[in-house]
């Protein structure tokens, strides 16, 4: 079992090596010719030389800070306002079509708008963030509470519980699985949406250093910063998961209270 | 038979006046389904004497369940449901509900301790409620799955939980909605005989729900037969079987037999018209 986990592994790494091979191959053999497009080689060199100047990480964590920021302002906001309609079967009703249609908008193009309100601030950037980050979470909640099975609602009567308490030991438990599913979506379009308004102006950033090293015709530079968006996306979405498991296999022990 | 366990004050002892737990008189239910109100039960008129076992039967989609839900406080209904002599609104303190879809009865996120101490936790001091638990899980025989998860344990062991549930509130009464109606043959067996034990053991007053004759003759110490639209009471009968049942010998002594017999004569009588749902 244990061999062929690691086994498996190993090949998973094979298709991504062999890809960068034949990358640095086509680029030093000339098949592939264009003014501005790196070698792999050229990459790391450039990433060394980043790892070395301090405004690598200055940029690396503002970009991380600004998505765990708007994405704990979104997830306090859509699971607040999630149980809210969920809850309540006229506001459900009232506002579901709004939702709906808010959250069908696509984000990049409310980007400007937020530009005229707010320039280019962090204040920009933490608003745009969690207003993305905050529609899977609030969806999510609505469906996971109105999916509460009606067994568990008459067993919450039966036992003549508090409507904090069938909230509290019902309905968010047995809600929880479609929540984390929306807080999982919502971190992704989080980190997308600052990298975003980093691109389009905000001077900070993983984004703005992307956008930087272009208009300084440093391609390697800007390969770099692709792939470290990139780390961060599956170190965030990783690091979820993991707190996400310790999560629902401590509400298991810590339920014992 | 049996010992009587129970010692809580409330639940417990004095009945009030008569010896009834429920007096349901000219109860009429009305749900809307799809936006049109549809009379489900009307004018049922009955008693449920303390201790008693009562089983209801009637063809399926007849309206059971919404009587066992009337009984438990959970829809608005008219008429009449007296329970311990004052009348009903809402659920009240002592009646218990078994329902028949266990998997989405129990809190899966819930060991099974946790799970049984659902309806005692907060309300009683921490040890008399772990002692609820442990007594409820021994009498269901699942003692050894305190620290399991329901979805680790079998239909009928997860069945076993939500009936150890009940038990562990100490209920006057415990209300069945076709409890074992999804579980096969054997299990279904078991777990009848086991009811009865626990009963015994608890002095419960039990009604029971099923669209099984043979179930609720083996079961009840009386029936009563539900069918038509809206339903209504369509016959009882007395089951004076002994306190001691058993799977073989009761079902096949003569008296099981006859009850049986006209059981099904009467459920053919009243729903002859369509056979098919028998």
């Amino acid at each position: 079992m244990a061999q062929t986990k690691t086994k498996s592994r190993f090949i998973g790494w094979f298709a991504p090596i062999i890809l960068l091979i034949l990358w640095q191959l086509s680029i030093v053999t000339g098949i592939i010719r264009f003014r501005y497009f790196p070698s792999p080689v050229a990459v790391a060199q450039a990433f060394l030389r980043l790892a070395n100047s301090g405004r690598f990480y200055g940029n690396l964590s503002h970009t991380v800070i600004v998505t765990l920021v708007a994405w704990i302002i979104a997830t306090i906001l859509g699971v607040l306002f999630g149980l809210l309609i969920g809850l309540s079967l006229p506001v459900w009703k009232g506002v579901m079509a709004s939702v709906d249609v808010l959250r069908s908008l696509p984000i990049i193009a409310l980007v400007p708008v937020g530009v005229i309100i707010f320039g280019f601030t962090l204040r920009l950037e933490i608003v745009i963030a969690t207003y993305a980050a905050l529609w899977p979470i609030l969806v999510n909640t609505v469906s996971g509470v109105r999916q509460t099975r009606s067994e568990l609602l008459d067993i919450g009567r039966i036992i003549r519980m508090s409507r904090v308490e069938r909230v509290w030991k019902l309905i968010l438990p047995s809600a929880l699985p479609l929540i984390l599913v929306g807080l999982r979506l919502g971190l992704g379009l989080s980190l997308v949406l600052a990298i975003v308004t980093e691109i389009v102006g905000t001077p900070n950033g993983i984004g703005y250093a992307l956008i930087n090293a272009e208009q300084a015709l440093h391609p390697a530079q800007m390969f770099v910063y692709i792939l470290v968006t990139g780390v961060i996306g599956y170190l965030l979405n990783g690091l979820f998961i993991f707190s996400a498991r310790r999560i629902l296999s401590t509400e298991k022990s810590a339920e014992k209270n | 038979m049996g010992e009587r366990s129970r010692n809580d004050p409330v639940n417990g002892s004095l009945l009030g006046q008569g010896d009834s737990v429920f007096e349901v008189e000219d109860l009429t239910v009305s749900l809307q389904t799809g936006g049109v109100d549809r009379t489900i039960l009307s004018s049922l008129s009955f008693t449920v004497a303390n201790n008693e076992f009562l089983s209801v039967v009637g063809p399926s989609g007849t309206g059971k369940t919404t009587l066992l839900r009337a009984m438990a406080g959970l829809i608005p209904y008219s008429g009449s449901i007296k329970f311990r002599g004052s009348q009903l609104s809402g659920p009240a303190e002592g009646v218990a509900l078994v329902f028949q879809d266990y998997v989405n009865s129990l809190l899966r996120w819930r060991t099974v301790g946790r799970n049984v101490s659902l309806g005692v936790e907060g309300k009683l001091p921490r040890d008399e409620c772990d002692q609820r638990v442990t007594e409820a899980l021994e009498v269901v025989g699942l003692s050894k799955f305190k620290d399991s998860y329901p979805w680790e344990l079998s239909g009928g062991m997860q069945q076993r939980v939500q009936i150890a549930r009940a038990l562990a509130m100490n209920p006057q009464v415990l209300l069945f909605d076709e409890p074992f109606g999804s579980l096969d043959a054997m299990t279904r067996e078991s777990l009848q005989d086991e009811l009865l034990r626990v009963r015994a053991h608890y002095q419960t007053t039990c009604v029971f729900i099923t669209h099984d004759i043979d179930e609720a003759v083996y079961l009840g110490d009386r029936l009563v037969l539900l069918a038509g639209s809206p339903a209504t009471i369509k016959y009882q009968l007395d089951i004076p079987l002994s306190d001691e049942r058993n799977q073989i010998n009761t079902k096949e002594s003569n008296e099981f037999l006859r009850l049986r017999r006209e059981v099904h004569g009467e459920m053919r009588r009243v729903h002859g018209t369509n056979q098919d749902e028998v």
